[in-house]
C-alpha cells in the first residue's frame, strides 16, 4: 500500500516553526518541503530519522508472455 | 499502521512578502508604511543587550519600511538583507508597548505572518492541507504531498 507523504507544520505563538515529515523515504522529504524554507526564512537545525537514510525502491513488475 | 518521521527542522523566520507583511500588520490593527526609513525607538543605545548580528549601532532606528501599531508608541522597522530578504527590527522596552501588543520577541506577529505567508503558498501550489489551531494557540498545518 502506498503511503501518504505529508508535511506537518506547526507555528507556535513564541514564533518558532517546525516542520515535520511522514510517509517520506529517503533525502526526498528535505526537497519536498525546501519551498516551504525558502518562503519563510532559514534552517536553524535538522534532526534527520532513520527512514531518512533508507534507500528509495522501485518496484519492477515482471510481464509473462501469455500468448506468442 | 506507523509512518515514520523521517526529518524535522526548525526554522528562523525571514520575510520575502511586503503584501503579506502588511496584512500581517492589519490583523494587528495597525499598518505597514512603505518607504519610511525610521522607525521609532528609545533612540539612544544604551549597550545594555547585544545587537542582532550583522547590525551596528549607528543602524539602529533605520529601515526601508516600518510598521505602526495601535497602543505602541515605538514601531517596527523593516530591513532588507543581504538576501533581498526582510529582517524585523523593534525595541522591546517595555515603555514603548510593542511587547504587549506582538508578544514576548515579537511572538505573536512572527506567527500570524508565518500563518499568512504559509496558506497563500499552498493555496498558489494547490495544495491540498488542513489548518488547526490547538488549546496552546500553536497553529498546525497538515498538508498532503
Amino acid at each position: 500500500m502506498k503511503v501518504q507523504k505529508k508535511v506537518l507544520m506547526t507555528i507556535s505563538p513564541t514564533g518558532e516553526i517546525k516542520i515535520e515529515t511522514t510517509g517520506f523515504i529517503g533525502k526526498s522529504c528535505t526537497e519536498e518541503t525546501q519551498f516551504l524554507k525558502d518562503i519563510l526564512g532559514h534552517e536553524t537545525a535538522r534532526d534527520l530519522k532513520p527512514v531518512y537514510f533508507q534507500k528509495e525502491t522501485t518496484t519492477q513488475k515482471k510481464w509473462l508472455p501469455l500468448c506468442g | 499502521m506507523e509512518i515514520a518521521i523521517s526529518h524535522i527542522s526548525k526554522i528562523e523566520l525571514e520575510c520575502d512578502n511586503l503584501d503579506i507583511l502588511g496584512k500581517t500588520a492589519r490583523s494587528f490593527g495597525g499598518q505597514l508604511i512603505q518607504g519610511q526609513q525610521t522607525y521609532k525607538w528609545y533612540g539612544k543605545f544604551m549597550n545594555d543587550y547585544p545587537l542582532p548580528d550583522g547590525v551596528k549601532a549607528e543602524d539602529l532606528g533605520k529601515c526601508d519600511h516600518a510598521i505602526k501599531l495601535p497602543s505602541a508608541s515605538y514601531e517596527i522597522g523593516v530591513s532588507k538583507n543581504e538576501k533581498g530578504k526582510y529582517e524585523l527590527r523593534w525595541d522591546f522596552w517595555h515603555s514603548g508597548g510593542l511587547e504587549r501588543v506582538i508578544g514576548k520577541g515579537g511572538g505573536l506577529f512572527k506567527q500570524r505572518y508565518t500563518d499568512f505567508r504559509t496558506e497563500h503558498e499552498l493555496k498558489m501550489k494547490k495544495l491540498k492541507y488542513k489548518r488547526t489551531v490547538d488549546e496552546k494557540n500553536n497553529v498546525q498545518y497538515e498538508i498532503l504531498m
